[in-house]
């Protein structure tokens, strides 16, 4: 390893095209998350419950997928690195898929159509964990220096989410021109095309130069890692309890459409709430000075929750701005709790070293790719659960454009969807971090520990060149 | 369990959660289902407005909503390029208490006002001057509860909400060239059912369809929802260069819709609701 551990590796292309990289794969996830669901319900006019049952067998799939990925990246010995090779082979075939997931096959008959988004669905699911895992897991490995590590996720982290929201600003834009099912193909044609153009950039710019441990992993460590450390096991389980708040944005379409009946809203509504999230992320180092990981989540999910219920209050037979406006304080403390875990989880790989002397970066990113893919397919399926149960009525496709007209009883479900469930159900997530002992205190004396070893055991490597 | 066993069990799980996605029940049987769900639909419903005619105080008020496309060229299914609709609301207020009724419907600038006894109009005000009384007929201004064949049930579904049970149906009639207005499930003119329903629209003038949404509280009628959309047939025409010829397609779109949401009101105590002088 080279010289100190505060030694500056980093230039200022590695931070733009990183992140580059980190807007084009949250391009294609906040496509695939925001749409998916209106995609195959609307357009293809799937019911509801089928597509959410399709949802949760994925993240089967994915409990197996995630961690093979993820022991395969920490076995993997290249000249390119453990991570990179991925990134650059994987990138063009999860355009190809972005492109193949919002075709309309609209003419097929229902089993086709079930089929078909099983199959794209599913690869979609392989490329992106392919493309993911090692993406997520490359700034643990770009630095010795773990401010610059920091500084690479919170900056990637930024122009991420608005990478997150590429493809709500092209829906808005599209939507003007062409009909649902047109415009959900050409942003899967732009997103699919310029994506993997960044992700290569990216992989190809940025090196690894924490070099990998000699010994050999298992496909099984992968999965006892995780309930090995502690640490990083009440970390996840309070992270994969956070999806109830990924309905908010997730029904916000619902919301233009059938309660303020203007489509062309959504951009009004997410718009604000991105960059709330933004500001968030942006505050989140300032505020980690004062506080701790754990008290910055507690605090950030509280502020959350009770925004979202005075939302709910005020209720939506009020003018959409007041709505909207409400919605962007609602949001600020979801860019802290985007960013959180992620330093969270650096704190536990420390941990982990420091405890056993291995660092399992594949293997720790993998689990929150999972994580986070479990959590999101929690949300589609609840999500689907709750539009049934609030008797949401799926547009005919045999129907040019068909909005079919709802029930006060499904609005009013709507409307509960986008902030009381979510604001009831969030605190939910604080529970599991009453293990979580990973205080500022100990995390200082971990550094020291930590830094005090590389040292000398780069002062012993360069003293046995030197012999 | 081993590798091979967790992969093998996975893949057990998958195939047989994918099988409700792709199975689906014979046509008979799923229209059989529609028509029973249809016909306790149709019995809760009338068994609800029964129950509401028997009270011998109520009030209730009603939104009502309509939107027209009224360039639409029906004779010749052709949608214009800029669409014009006309668009109304109307509110009415209806108090009922013994043989006494009040009416107040506004719409727009105009607020009419009737009083009636015995079924008879006593007394009507426009704007809160006195209007010839004979001039108004009651019915035209009170909701008419409408009912439709089980036949053409579309979908539907009941869920209890606390101390609500809401109970909803869908009714699709088709209007065809010949002018037959048939119950989707009778139409020569559709095929297929569930997502896969689909209109042959060159022979067809419009699909009507009807939504209703019935909430109960305490087994009196809470609030009746009416939806209604007018879904004409149209033709696209398109001159392919390649055949030289110009190619016709039809496809339905919306040219019409209601919406009525009724909330009903019952008194409290013994005394009816009292009627405005």
């Amino acid at each position: 390893m080279e010289g100190s551990v505060n030694k500056k590796y980093l230039r200022k292309r590695d931070y733009i095209t990183f992140s580059m990289a980190r807007f084009a794969a949250s391009a294609i996830s906040g496509l695939a998350q925001g749409y998916l669901l209106i995609f195959y319900t609307s357009v293809l006019g799937i019911e509801p419950i089928t597509v959410g049952v399709m949802f949760l067998i994925s993240k089967i799939f994915d409990g197996l997928n995630d961690p093979v990925m993820g022991t395969i990246v920490d076995k993997t010995r290249s000249r390119w690195g453990k991570m990179r090779p991925y990134i650059i082979f994987g990138s063009i075939p999860f355009g190809i898929i972005a492109i193949m997931l919002f075709l309309p096959v609209t003419s097929m008959p229902s089993s086709f159509k079930v089929f078909y988004m099983y199959f794209t669905y599913f690869c979609y699911d392989i490329f992106g964990t392919m493309v993911g895992v090692p993406l997520d897991g490359l700034p643990a490995l770009v630095s010795p220096n773990s401010d610059e590590r920091a500084k690479l996720i919170s900056v990637s982290r930024v122009v991420g989410s608005v990478g997150d929201q590429s493809a709500l600003v092209l829906f808005s834009l599209f939507m003007m021109f062409l009909k649902l099912k047109y415009t959900l193909m050409s942003i899967g044609i732009v997103i699919g095309v310029l994506a993997p153009v960044f992700l290569i950039l990216g992989a190809v710019n940025v090196k690894e130069r924490i070099p990998p441990s000699e010994e050999n992993i298992k496909i099984a460590d992968g999965f006892r890692y995780l309930f090995r450390n502690k640490q990083f096991l009440s970390m996840i389980c309070s992270n994969l309890l956070t999806f109830f708040r990924n309905l908010v944005s997730a029904s916000i379409v619902y919301v233009v459409t059938y309660i303020y009946f203007n489509g062309s809203l959504n951009i009004a509504f997410a718009l604000p709430g991105a960059v709330a999230s933004m500001l968030g992320m942006l505050f989140t180092p300032k505020l980690k000075r004062k506080l701790d990981s754990k008290q910055l989540f507690i605090l950030a999910t509280v502020f959350h929750s009770v925004a979202l219920a005075i939302v709910f209050i005020v209720g939506y037979e009020v003018h959409w701005i007041i709505t909207s406006l409400l919605m962007f304080f609602a949001m600020l403390p979801v860019g802290i709790l985007n960013v959180v875990p992620h330093l969270m989880a650096i704190d536990t790989l420390d941990y982990w070293e420091d405890k056993t002397g291995k660092r399992q970066e594949g293997v720790c990113f993998a689990v929150m790719s999972l994580r986070s893919k479990v959590s999101s397919a929690f949300k589609d399926f609840f999500l689907s659960w709750l539009l049934s149960f609030f008797l949401f009525a799926v547009p005919l496709t045999s129907i040019t454009d068909h909005s079919p007209m709802q029930y006060r009883f499904t609005q009013k479900g709507i409307f509960m969807i986008f902030t009381i469930i979510p604001a009831v159900l969030n605190l939910v997530s604080i529970v599991p971090l009453i293990f979580y002992k990973l205080d500022k205190k100990t995390m200082g004396e971990i550094n020291l520990r930590l830094s005090e070893k590389r040292k000398a055991s780069f002062e012993a490597a360069s003293g046995g060149q030197n012999e | 369990m081993n590798k091979k066993g967790l992969i093998i069990f996975a893949l057990i799980l998958i195939f047989a959660l994918t099988l409700p996605g792709c199975n689906k029940a014979p046509a008979e049987e799923h229209f059989a289902g529609l028509k029973a769900k249809g016909e306790k639909f149709v019995a809760d419903y009338n068994g609800a407005i029964q129950k509401l005619n028997a009270e011998s105080s109520y009030s209730y008020t009603a939104i009502f909503y309509s939107e027209t496309l009224t360039n639409f060229d029906a004779e010749n299914k052709k949608l214009p390029e800029k669409e014009e609709w006309r668009k109304v609301n109307k509110e009415t207020l209806y108090i009922k208490n013994g043989g006494e009724e009040y009416i107040k419907v506004a719409s727009g600038p105009e607020v009419l006002e009737l009083w009636l006894s015995g079924g008879e109009v006593t007394l009507a005000k426009v704007n809160g001057a006195v209007a010839d009384r004979e001039a108004y007929n009651p019915e035209v201004y009170k909701i008419a509860f409408p009912s439709d064949d089980p036949a053409a049930l579309f979908g539907g579904a009941e869920r209890k909400w606390f101390s609500e049970t809401i109970k909803t149906a869908q009714f699709y009639n088709v209007c065809d060239i010949g002018e037959a207005r048939l119950p989707y499930t009778l139409s020569p003119y559709t095929s297929g059912y569930g997502e896969d329903l689909s209109f042959d629209w060159q022979n067809i003038i419009s699909v009507d369809i009807l939504s209703i949404g019935l909430t109960l509280k305490k087994g009196r009628l809470a609030k009746l929802e009416l939806y209604t959309e007018k879904i004409s047939a149209n033709k696209k025409e398109a001159f392919q260069i390649r055949s030289n010829q110009t190619a016709i397609s039809y496809q339905g779109n919306r040219t019409g819709a209601t919406k009525t949401v009724i909330e009903f009101s019952y008194p409290k105590g013994d005394g009816g609701i009292a009627i405005p002088r």
